[in-house]
């Protein structure tokens, strides 16, 4: 399958090795889980040796209590010593798991930080949370049980193998001799294993978010009556999911259980040739039965051992998925703090693209002066919001610059950007903690005096000291009882108590209740009053007193100039004003067409 | 243990028959796994036998050996076969009935049910949980109840043998099944924490990179991180916590099978010192000691999977058990259009008991516009989802048509309205197909009349692929008007007389809002139409307007008669003409006008 060949090409590191590369803090206690187990094992040894010397002396007929006493008792010795090793072992290694579990966690959440923001917010936070939650976890299991089980099964399949070797070749080859039968016919069920299995994750991926599609729009399938169809498309997601399933395994059900009785037998060999060459003379009788032992001992650790290609599989993907996000490229943050002149922006021939797509900014030039006040307009798709995002360096430019004081922003300490620049987003993000708290995260060393001042001049004020708890009311997620327009207005006193000399804007689209809005405006003029002020505006009504309007359409400039100025010679900004103007008209069932359908 | 494996049993519904037929298969594979085992012992009680010059051992035994185990082999391919065709395959028959049931369930729940149940939770289980039982599920029985019933014949097998033998067994069972139930009740006290841990840093992820953003904007990234790295120590020591108790009884557990089977070979070496078993037997025990446990010394791993099965077990049960809305509704076609609203009061959830609506009576007129206007939260979109019937109303009634909503069932209520609400959402499928919702038996020239009409046709003959476009994630180049437009499409292929808007206005740029404006015109026309308003050209037009206030309505008429009386309305009429007249750079026109407003 291509997909597993890139995983393993990349960075030339086998999954197994990412994995390990993160043992770093747990290097001693794999270390020493390796050493009990690989002592385990050893001491698993002993209770096969003390059962041969019992039947050793039966089948030379001289076998009584007193004879078997002293090797039971070292068996039982033994095992209770072999066991407790595993534990040991076991224990340690579900620790040293954790531990890589965690540093791989923490690594996740610190590559998040330092990606470019654009690049994070393009994922879904589902598929973020699926491979940081489930997919991460799910590698501890196997991971875990590696060190004691798989490689003590490998170590005490190998002892047994010398062992009988020592004995003699032929025995061991005789033992072994069902394992390549077994291993050919696993191996041709295994052919297409790869290929079924990126089938299979894809199937399941497919019926998951047709599951999860049809759970998100459920109150759109409820009032448009399409229960049963929208339902059908859900349910043929499913049985199409069991189909592959039940496929795949009744395609693998007589390779896989041919194997499974054959690779045990390993008395399949040996008896046969123990016999012949009993009768040959070349092995006593009490090496045969030693021979015998020694190939039931086998069978266990070789069963563990092909259980454990499907989890090393779900680990091999596991870990690949989230290399996703380990391998994101960071932006480069200089530690010197950069002299900027002032809190102008100039863009010089930028050049933007996502990811390998085609560019979607192609060569935009742009001075804006310090305390001017410029909009940026265009159709939805235009690029106008990436050119506003990659001032804030949400991602950094693929050609040209973008400078802030004349400093280009990729030569300037990322926290010191963030000081410079106000990016008033759309979505109001709140944390989890009180209102004061959510405000005071503009400046943390403000006063809670400040905080209040910052408060009132967004309007916050008001409503705030409504709430049972006033600002140490909890936001957030659990702040349900926030509505849209408060909570941006929290976001705009945030940005207000930090200050900054440059303001992004992104205009809110959404018509909130009158008042809410009306409220947000005044607190948006306060925020911005005496800054350079960048707007993204959605609606033109908003910006017609702007010193500068940009026109944007299909990533490039098309003109600037204030209201009067574009609307004079700007076709496409005069065309977009009078939809502006026009849609402010509008009415629902507007009075002609509903005098006609009475 | 019992209790949850009881369940899977049940759970496994008409297939139970192949489950225990499957074990039946498994009981009988022992055997002949066990076959081998004893033609060794006894051939080399032979061999023994030989070697003394005792009895001699014909050299054919070479051949017939190897038949023998081939024929081993043989029969124990088809019980494997045959357990593993009958049982290993019924989780995955089972799980996708579930799957389509829990659709079924979710599709007749009233909405209301969905802000009860997080809608997250509901996904975990549909997918991740109900797999982990698909796959897990079986193979727990597999292990558990054929590793037990194995165990039993083995047992029984060795008390014919040599009863002490038997005993050695039993004890060691009993002792296991002892250390078995302590790691059930470590378990019981030490997963929730595990699980409490895990649904935080489930919250603290999406919290986390909802709040990058903001958090980079204000140079706080360390800060930002500290609650979420926090989470996941705290998850790492509650999982190790769970492994250090485990690890010690599993020990136990595993001994007391390791120490049973030291105790058949003693009781082996016992009875044939004493002359009750022959030698080939003593060697049969012999040779069985190191495998006759490995089948049970596993079910440690599977005591551990059953707690969490019946756990997924009781949460499906939990959405399958949903009650349904319209259970006692009836399919009844309505032949006139109007709504009414009587007396109707309304709270989401029983506890909280804030009553989002109290008293609300209005009329509408087949065939009339009315447009709800009040500030956020105070009722409006409620309102409209009542008359949809997504909730049910505490006290008073709804009818539609002149029927209470609750004699319907919710198709035969829903057939009649169509709906566009602010947050549109689109299926992940083609514009076509998501316009074809509205009425799935629509020609394709109908559908594309539909867009036509809604403006979506315009933009769709500029793309690529067309009607053929996918929307959703993968197509996420559409612009929030535009998508909005579909929705309206979609809208106007149902054509039900009547018409719920939820003023759709997000995402829009200027171009966009007029075209949607004209969208939704030909969607209303000649309908009974309830707006949830927010601009001023809508409210001016509808024949009556309700405005609502905490839950009440506080005035109503039309904008005339409204603007005509001291009160909300006028307030809300004159900061919106404001709002939609309002320009950045003029702060000290908002500004005071504002002040005066507060004031007021």
């Amino acid at each position: 399958m291509a997909g597993t060949g890139r995983h393993r090409g990349e960075g030339g590191r086998s999954w197994l090795g990412t994995l390990l590369s993160y043992s770093g803090r747990c290097k001693g206690k794999m270390a020493l889980s390796l050493a009990a187990s690989i002592a385990s094992v050893g001491t698993g040894f002993v209770p096969f040796y003390a059962v041969f010397r019992i039947v050793e002396a039966a089948m030379e007929g001289r076998l009584t209590f007193e004879i078997a006493a002293p090797w039971l008792c070292l068996a039982a010795g033994s095992y209770v010593a072999s066991k407790a090793l595993f534990g040991i072992s076991t224990l340690l290694s579900h620790v040293s798991a954790y531990t890589i579990l965690e540093t791989l966690r923490r690594d996740f959440i610190e590559k998040l930080m330092r990606a470019s923001l654009g690049t994070v917010q393009g994922k879904s936070i589902g598929q973020i949370k699926n491979v940081f939650l489930d997919r991460i976890e799910g590698i501890e299991v196997p991971l875990a049980h590696m060190i004691p089980e798989l490689s003590g099964s490998t170590l005490l399949a190998l002892g047994l193998a010398a062992w009988l070797v020592a004995i003699d070749w032929r025995m061991a080859a005789a033992c072994l001799v069902s394992v390549p039968i077994g291993l050919g016919i696993f191996a041709s069920s295994l052919k297409e294993f790869n290929a079924r299995y990126a089938a299979y994750m894809a199937e399941s991926n497919h019926v998951n978010s047709v599951i999860v599609e049809y759970i998100e729009g459920i109150q759109v399938v409820k009032a448009f009556n399409q229960a049963s169809d929208s339902y059908r498309k859900y349910a043929d997601a499913v049985r199409s999911f069991k189909d592959y399933t039940m496929g795949w395994f009744r395609s693998t059900w007589v390779g896989m259980n041919l194997m499974a009785s054959i690779m045990p037998t390993t008395l399949l060999g040996v008896l046969p040739v123990g016999l012949w060459m009993y009768f040959a003379g070349a092995l006593g009788p009490s090496q045969f039965a030693m021979c015998v032992i020694l190939a039931l001992a086998v069978v266990d650790p070789i069963m563990r051992f092909t259980s454990f290609v499907n989890e090393m599989k779900s680990m091999e993907y596991a870990v690949a998925d989230t290399r996703e996000f380990l391998d994101l490229p960071e932006l480069s943050d200089p530690a010197e703090r950069a002299l900027p002149l002032d809190a102008s922006i100039e863009m010089k021939d930028v050049r933007f693209a996502y990811d390998e797509g085609d560019d979607v900014l192609h060569g935009v030039s742009l001075a804006i002066p310090q305390g001017s006040f410029t909009a940026l307009v265009g159709p939805s798709g235009s690029g106008k919001s990436t050119i506003a995002r990659l001032v804030a360096r949400h991602w950094d430019v693929c050609g040209g610059s973008v400078s802030v004081g004349g400093v280009d922003v990729r030569e300037m300490p990322l926290d010191q950007l963030s000081e410079l620049v106000s990016f008033v987003a759309q979505d109001n993000y709140l944390f989890d903690a009180t209102i004061r708290e959510n405000i005071r995260l503009g400046r943390p060393q403000a006063t809670d005096e400040e905080v209040a001042e910052a408060a009132r001049a967004a309007c916050c004020d008001e409503f705030v000291s409504k709430l049972p708890q006033g600002y140490d009311t909890q936001a957030g997620a659990a702040g349900g009882a926030l509505s849209g327009g408060e909570r941006q207005r929290i976001s705009i006193a945030r940005a207000i108590l930090k200050d900054a000399p440059i303001v992004l804007l992104d205009e809110a689209t959404a018509f909130t209740d009158p008042e809410n809005e009306d409220k947000i405006q005044r607190s948006i003029a306060r925020l911005s009053a005496g800054k350079t002020l960048v707007v993204i505006a959605h609606r033109l009504s908003t910006i017609t007193a702007a010193d500068n309007i940009v026109v944007i359409d299909k990533g490039s400039i098309v003109d600037q100039g204030t209201h009067d100025d574009l609307l004079a010679k700007c076709p496409l900004y005069g065309r977009m004003w009078r939809a502006h103007i026009g849609a402010r008209d509008w009415a629902a069932g507007s009075s002609g067409q509903k005098g006609g359908s009475r | 243990m019992i209790k949850a494996l009881m369940r899977i049993v049940r759970w496994t519904g008409p297939h139970k028959k192949r489950l225990i037929l499957g074990c039946v298969c498994s009981f009988f594979m022992t055997w002949a796994t066990a076959a081998p085992v004893m033609l060794a012992a006894w051939l080399l009680a032979c061999v023994a036998e030989d070697a003394r010059g005792t009895q001699e051992l014909d050299p054919s035994w070479v051949w017939w050996s190897l038949l023998a185990l081939i024929a081993c082999i043989g029969l124990r391919f088809i019980l494997t076969y045959g357990k593993n065709r009958l049982q290993e395959s019924i989780g995955y028959e089972v799980a996708p009935e579930d799957r389509i049931k829990i659709g079924n369930v979710l599709k007749r729940v009233p909405l209301g049910y969905f802000d009860e149940v997080k809608t997250g939770d509901i996904l975990a289980t549909a997918t991740t949980e109900l797999g982990i039982l698909e796959l897990q599920g079986m193979k727990m029985v597999d292990a558990v109840i054929n590793g037990y019933v194995n165990l039993a014949a083995v047992v029984a097998f060795l008390f014919i043998l040599e009863p002490m033998a038997g005993f050695a067994a039993l004890a060691g069972t009993v002792v296991s099944c002892l250390a078995l139930t302590a790691v059930n009740r470590v378990s019981k006290r030490l997963t929730p924490r595990a699980h409490t841990e895990t649904e935080q840093l489930a919250g603290d992820i999406v919290e986390y990179v909802r709040g990058l953003g903001t958090a980079k904007s204000y140079g706080h990234g360390g800060a930002a991180m500290r609650p979420i790295l926090a989470t996941i120590r705290r998850l790492k020591e509650a999982r190790i916590a769970i492994e250090f108790g485990f690890t010690p009884r599993n020990l136990v557990h595993l001994i007391a099978f390791k120490l049973a089977s030291v105790g058949v070979v003693a009781s082996a070496v016992w009875g044939y010192a004493n002359g009750d078993i022959e030698l080939w037997m003593l060697l049969a025990l012999c040779a069985f000691s190191f495998t006759v446990f490995s089948g049970v010394e596993r079910v440690n791993d599977s005591a551990h999977m059953l707690g969490d099965l019946d756990d997924i077990m009781n949460r499906i049960d939990a959405i399958e058990n949903a009650p349904y809305i319209d259970s006692d509704g009836r399919d009844v076609p309505l032949t006139e259009h109007g709504i009414e609203l009587r007396g109707v009061s309304f709270s989401y959830g029983r506890e909280s008991g804030a009553k989002v609506l109290s008293d609300v009576s209005c009329d509408i007129p087949e065939k009339t516009t009315c447009a709800i206007v009040g500030p956020s939260g105070s009722g409006k979109t409620t309102i409209a989802n009542l008359m949809m019937r997504f909730w049910d109303v505490d006290e008073g009634s709804v009818l539609v048509g002149g029927h209470d909503v609750r004699e319907l069932t919710c198709d035969s209520l829903l057939r009649n309205f169509s709906a566009v609400f602010q947050n549109v959402y689109l299926f992940n499928d083609t514009i076509e197909n998501n316009i074809r919702f509205g009425r799935p038996g629509a020609t394709r020239e109908e559908v594309v009349e539909a867009a036509r009409r809604a403006r979506v046709d315009e933009f769709v003959r500029e793309l690529p692929d067309g009607y053929e476009t996918l929307v959703g994630e993968a197509g996420s180049a559409l612009s929030g008007g535009q998508k909005q437009r579909i929705s309206i499409a979609r809208a106007l292929l149902k054509d039900a007389p009547i018409v719920i808007l939820d003023e759709a206005t997000a995402s829009i740029d200027p171009e966009n809002e007029s075209l949607i404006q004209e969208a939704l015109s030909e969607l209303t026309r000649g309908k009974t139409v309830v707006v949830i308003a927010h601009r001023l050209a809508t409210i001016e037009h509808a024949d009556q307007i309700l405005v609502v206030e905490g839950g009440r309505i506080v005035q109503r008429g039309t904008h005339e008669e409204l603007l005509g009386q001291e009160g909300t309305y006028r307030r809300f009429v004159e900061i919106r003409s404001r709002a939609e007249g309002w320009r950045i750079g003029e702060e000290t026109v908002a500004g005071v006008s504002g002040e005066a407003i507060d004031a007021s």
